[in-house]
Parts: C-alpha cells; structure tokens; sequence
C-alpha cells in the first residue's frame, strides 16, 4: 500500500492515538530545550519559560501537525458538531425559534415537493408507462377541448394508425353488484379486452381477459382490482370462478389485479365492453349513428416509433372523419385530434398549481432564512468576545467561518428534521387539495427521494442562512478582549448586512403578500359569483337506479314529497342517439294539490354535448355522474 | 529571533535540512533542531514549533519513519529515520538546491548589471 494512504488510515483510525503522541512528543522536546539552558546555568523556571518561548504558539503548530494528517477536516467536523450542539443547547431560546422557523419553511417545501414528486416526477408504473399516449379530439370552437372518442372512431383509429402496437378503451360506470342479494355500488372500468396487455399489467390471480371476453353475448366476466379484493373479499383466492349477479346478468369472476395504482380512473373492477349494457346497445346502433357513444382511447407506440409521427398519424386520420363524414364534423366544431401524453395529461391540471405553490414555499423558506441570519447575527453580538478568545489561541479565520457555518448547519438539519414532522403531517392535506386537479395522487409519499431532497434543502438553507453571521465573524481580537465580552467589533459592517436582509426579507414578503392578496380577490370573486338562484331552501339528492329498467317511477315518486314545494328531477344515461334527459317538473305549489295533477314528463331537449339545456336555474352541474338521477327539490317553507 | 545573523528556514529548505540530518542517524525532533543548528554554525536556526508540521509532513509522504525509543537521558522519545525513498528524495532535492544555489551565486557575482 502506498505509505501516504497508510498513514492517513492509521491518522483516521487512530487520531486520538495520534494526538497523545504528539503531545508527548511536544512534551519531550520542551523538556530537552528546557534541560540545556538549565545546563547553561538558568534557574529551571525560567528556563522552561524560554523553552516554551522558543517552541511559539504550541496549539498553532499541533494543529498544523493535525492537518498534515489529511483527515483533521473530519475531527474538526466532529469537534465542530459537539461545539455547535453545546452552544445551541445552551442558548435555547435561539435554538428553539430558528428551528422552528426553519422547520415551518423546509416542512412546507417537503410537503409540496413529495407531491410533486409523486405526481409529476415518478414515471407511471406500468411497464409501458412511457410508451402510453392519449389519442384526443377536440372541438374548439363550441368550447369543448375534450371531445371524446366515439366508437366508431374507435374503430377507425384502430384500422389505421400504424405506429400503435395497440389501441384500448376506457369509460366508467357505477353499478350495483350483488353479493348475495345485497347491493354493492361497484365503480367499473369499462374497458377493451388488450386493455391490461397495453398497460402491462399482469392478474396475480386467474387471467387477464381475452379476445372473445368481447365478443357478442359472450358470458359477462370481471376482474377485481386488488383493493376491492381485498376489502371486500378479505383477499379470498378462491375468488376465481364466483359468480355475480350485476345488470341482471351473472358475472364471474376471472382474476385479480395486483396493487398498482389505476389509471385513467380508480375504480373496483373492470368488465370488457360486451357486458356493459350501455355500451352493447350503442355497438348496434353504429351503423346509424357515427357518435353514439364516447369513450376514452389510448394507444401503446410500438417500439421505436416516434410520438411525432404517431400524432401526425392520428392528426391526419381525423382529418379523413371531417372528409367523409362533414355532417358529423362540421366546420363550426374545429375538430381536430390530437395526441397527449399520458402522464402530462393526467397532470396537466395540477402541473401549474403545484409549481407555483413551490415557488410560493421556496419564498417563504428565504424570508424563514433571511429570519434566522438576522437572529444569529443579534446572536453574534454577544459572541465576539468567545471568538476573539478563540482566534487568540489559534484558530485561524477559516476555522471559525467553518465553526459557525457548522453551527448553522447542525441548527438547519435540526429544522430539516422538524420540517419532515410538519410535512409528515400535512402531506394528507395536500393530496387531498390535489385530488381536485389530478387522479394521479396515489403516489405521494415521503419516500427515499423526498428525504433526499428535505436534506439537500436543510443543508443548502444552513449555508445560506450561516454565511451571514459566518461573513460578520471578522474581529478585531485586541478590541473584542479588551472591551470586556461588550461587542464593539465592526458594527457597522454588521448593521449594513442586517440592513441587507431586513431590505430582502420586506422585498419577498411583498411579492408573496401580493400574490396572495390576488389569490384572495379571486376566491371573493368566485364566492360572489351570482349562481341565478337562491340555494338557501334548496336541496339536492343523489338516488342510485338500476340502469335495466328505467327509473321513471323514481322521477314520479320525488315529485309527491310531501316536504318539497316543487321539485325537478333530471335523469342522463349514456344511452345510444347521445345523452338522454328527462327532467319531471311539478310547479304546483301545495302538496294537497297533487294527487289529480299528474306529474308529466317530458323530454327535455339535449345538446350535442351532453349536458341537459340549463333551464330555470338547474344546479345539476356535476350531474354528469354517469348513473346517477338526480332530484333537485326545492324544500317547502316550514 | 530577529536578529539577521541567525537566519530563519524557508518552507522547502527546512525539509531538506532535516532529510540530511536524518541521512546522518536516527535522531528526535528536537536532536533534529539542535543539529542543524550546530553544523550550520548556530547560523541556521530552526522554528521549532515549525518543526514537528514539517516532520509530519516528511512522514506522511514516506520519506521518513517514526518509532519511539529511548533518548540519550534515557527518556522516551519519537525517533525519525529516513527510508529508502527518503534517501532518494534527499539525492533529488540536494541537486536541485546546488543548482538553484550556483545559478544565484552567478548572477550575484556578475561584475555588471
């Protein structure tokens, strides 16, 4: 081995050794110079006094032996560790109030990059998450960037886009299965059988579906994801092969999905497209209608192939729709088809959101720092003169910027630690936030890379909080002694680097307390918003149906609540010939008064879109719940 | 210390002095520090606490080895003794200061500037 690397093993392994040596070694020498002026004829006092002259600044000289060592960074990173510990313990207050502080500011950015981490970081974890692409149509110009894709489209893309290995189907429903006779509302994945195969998703129990799973009148099947499994099964094994009553069809049940998060929608199970009625009835009526039915289509490219030429495929397919169909696509809708990546997609929404917030927190975490360097520069004022001891007995100038910086450091990791807590604690809250902007929240976690960032962000904020108090370190030891621990030394270069930060700290707070300020106005705005009605005395009811026989009784039986002064009921399937509305009305205003006026129904007029035409008021805005009547009473006066 | 006569040691030049005494016997620091002032003469005067940085130094790069033993008052004391390649460094470094010497001896001896 080569001796330099075996001295500094033997240096680190046994630096203690080490330094009992040299102090003997010292030891010895001044007992040699001290022994020769006494054979000189020197009183031994004095002699050793000369001794110890001639030698010079002892500790100087054994640190620099220590630093010939190589590893003496590392005993001083220790030494500085215990030091700072020490002083930080003994000045609690301070310790208290920066930890805090910096806590709050590290917490929150740990809290808001775990997020961001598990929603716009993390790639999708599927083994071909990266080759997903989203085939999308829109319609600009009638305001609906989310245009769907019909069936028959489906079909089309399917013959003719060449770069995709595969091309699969989504749409959710809710239906009531029964286990036994009881009912249990069950989100279904609606899919195409090369739906798992295109993901990469393997059952751990039983088999994906296949091919003829699709075909028509083939026995309906299902496949439980893992989470429903495991609720409701208890994680059975003998689940394969059950059969379920849903839709008033037997079901059975064909395999388990592993635990992995779902997309585009978590849902409890999936079925292949010819056991849900809906779509079936829609698959008849292809021939007559271009776009009875619309789902949500993505592709996998094959291998290889480039996204640009996939989107330029599936561009000029849709332009071939507008070609051979103009009455479905006419000239007033702009439509035109796109493709998207997966993940972006998923998180467009919350892309912005998030990024703005980390840029809030990163603010707040400047001014926290900003904080804690005018704390520790106070801090410094009474420390002046424990430093100019300390440089008087040798510690050079680098040496205490490293103290101090240590110091920062040890206060900044303790904040880090402190911060994960808060982070810990709020991430929930977050994600909940989350959801509203992306499904994709099933991900975040404080995870190694999460730790990883919280601690990179700890240290960078002790350097930038430490490098103040450390640039203020410069003393003037003769002064700083003298005047008795009553800090003098260079005050006004302190007060301008106080000064300095005061001026940062007003500076971002403005920015953040304007942002903020226009955050507010716009909640006031939205709050103040006029819906067209007044909501106090109105109610809104959500009533499951099955979806085989059509709820009309429901609609008349909402209308004889004895409570409601008038009511109005509104049903939308997903039904061939577009969406279907119904909305019940009974003005009257008395409930004696209904049982000769039969409530009429009649159809209320759709648009293209879906929604139902906003008559009188209607509140239903979320109505687009795909299986679900929804009743808006509005309560009689009590 | 001030005095011009006894000269204090530039950095590198201090290595070489105590590589050359060492080449002389194993020898403690401050035996070190006391020869080289003797053969120069009490003309060389050797911080000591400079010393001890330097006899790290020296054996951190190999050059020389320490082991403890006892001194001539029968005490315990550090002992450096040069290596193989601390003779060879010696050889190298003695050259090169003979050159460095005799070329500013010419130029100081030059009769015209």
């Amino acid at each position: 081995m080569h001796p330099r690397f075996t001295h500094r093993f033997k240096a680190l392994r046994d630096g203690f050794a080490m330094d009992r040596e040299l102090d003997a070694e010292v030891r010895f020498h001044i007992e040699m110079e001290t022994e020769k002026y006494v054979r000189q004829g020197m009183d031994p006092a004095a002699a050793r006094t000369k001794a110890l002259r001639n030698f010079g600044p002892m500790e100087k000289h054994k640190e620099e032996v220590r630093e010939t060592r190589g590893v003496s960074w590392l005993e001083h990173l220790t030494q500085d560790l215990k030091y700072g510990v020490r002083t930080l313990i003994k000045s609690p207050g301070f310790a208290l109030l920066a930890i805090v502080t910096l806590g709050l500011g590290i917490g929150a950015n740990t809290a808001i990059f775990s997020v961001i981490n598990g929603v716009l970081l993390k790639p999708l974890p599927y083994d071909n998450g990266d080759r997903l692409v989203l085939i999308q149509q829109t319609a600009p110009l009638i305001n609906r960037p989310n245009f769907g894709v019909s069936i028959n489209e489906l079909y089309d893309y399917r013959a003719q886009l060449a770069s995709f290995e595969g091309i699969v189907e989504f749409h959710q429903m809710n239906f009531d299965l029964l286990r036994r006779g009881e009912p249990d509302r069950v989100a279904t994945g609606v899919v195409s059988p090369n739906f798992f195969d295109a993901l990469g998703i393997k059952p751990i129990l039983g088999r994906a579906f296949v091919d003829t799973d699709d075909d028509e009148g083939a026995p309906a099947v299902l496949i439980l994801t893992h989470a429903y499994w495991q609720t409701k099964f208890g994680g059975d094994r003998g689940i394969i092969g059950q059969v379920f009553q849903m839709n008033d069809r037997p079901h059975t049940v064909v395999g388990v999905l592993p635990p992995v998060p779902q997309y585009p929608n978590e849902v409890d199970l999936y079925m292949p497209t010819s056991a849900c009625p809906f779509r079936a009835a829609a698959e008849r009526q292809l021939a007559q209608n271009r776009r009875p039915f619309l789902v949500q289509v993505f592709g996998l490219l094959k291998r290889g192939a480039s996204p640009a030429t996939a989107a330029a495929e599936v561009a000029t397919v849709a332009a071939h729709f507008k070609r051979d169909y103009p009455d479905v696509y006419r000239p007033a809708l702009g439509f035109h088809a796109q493709t998207a990546n997966v993940l972006e997609q998923l998180t467009a929404r919350a892309r912005e959101l998030l990024l703005i917030l980390l840029g809030t927190t990163g603010l707040v975490l400047l001014i926290a720092c900003a904080n804690v360097a005018n704390l520790a520069l106070a801090r410094m004022l009474r420390r002046d003169r424990e430093l100019a001891m300390r440089s008087a007995l040798g510690a050079g100038r680098g040496r205490l910027v490293r103290q101090l910086l240590t110091e920062s450091l040890v206060l900044a990791v303790a904040g880090g630690a402190f911060g994960l807590l808060f982070a810990w604690s709020t991430v929930d809250m977050l994600t909940k936030f989350v959801e509203r902007f992306t499904s994709r929240t099933g991900e975040i976690d404080i995870d190694p890379g999460v730790l990883v960032f919280t601690l990179l962000v700890s240290v960078v904020t002790g350097v930038l909080f430490g490098t103040f108090p450390a640039l203020a370190s410069r003393i003037d030891v003769a002064n700083a002694l003298k005047s008795g621990g009553k800090g003098t030394s260079n005050t006004a270069g302190r007060h301008r680097l106080q000064s300095a930060l005061i001026i940062a700290q007003v500076a971002v707070s403005v920015v953040l307390l304007v942002g903020a300020g226009l955050l507010l106005v716009s909640l006031y705005r939205l709050q103040s918003v006029d819906p067209g009605f007044k909501p106090e005395r109105v109610m809104s009811a959500e009533v499951f149906g099955n979806f085989t026989k059509y709820p009309d009784a429901l609609a008349t039986r909402t209308l004889y609540l004895p409570s409601a002064r008038t009511t109005r009921t509104r049903f939308r399937r997903y039904l061939g010939g577009g969406d279907e509305c119904r909305a019940a009305e009974r003005a009257s205003a008395r409930p004696d008064a209904i049982p000769d006026s039969r409530p009429h129904l009649r159809h209320a007029g759709c648009q293209a879109d879906g929604r139902c035409a906003r008559r009188q008021h209607e509140v239903l805005r979320d109505a687009r719940h795909p299986a679900s009547s929804r009743a808006l009473v509005h309560r009689a006066r009590s | 210390m001030s005095s011009r006569s006894r000269l204090d040691l530039l950095q590198g030049t201090l290595d070489l002095l105590i590589l050359k005494t060492l080449a002389l016997g194993a020898m403690h620091g401050w035996g070190i520090a006391q020869r080289i002032q003797q053969m120069s003469e009490d003309v060389l005067r050797v911080n000591q606490g400079s010393l001890y940085p330097a006899l790290h130094r020296l054996e951190a790069a190999g050059w020389i080895v320490a082991e403890w033993g006892a001194s001539e008052n029968n005490r315990q004391a550090k002992f450096y003794r040069l290596t193989k390649t601390g003779q060879r460094q010696l050889r190298e470094e003695t050259e090169l200061w003979e050159q460095m010497a005799g070329a500013v001896a010419r130029v100081l001896k030059a009769e015209t500037i």
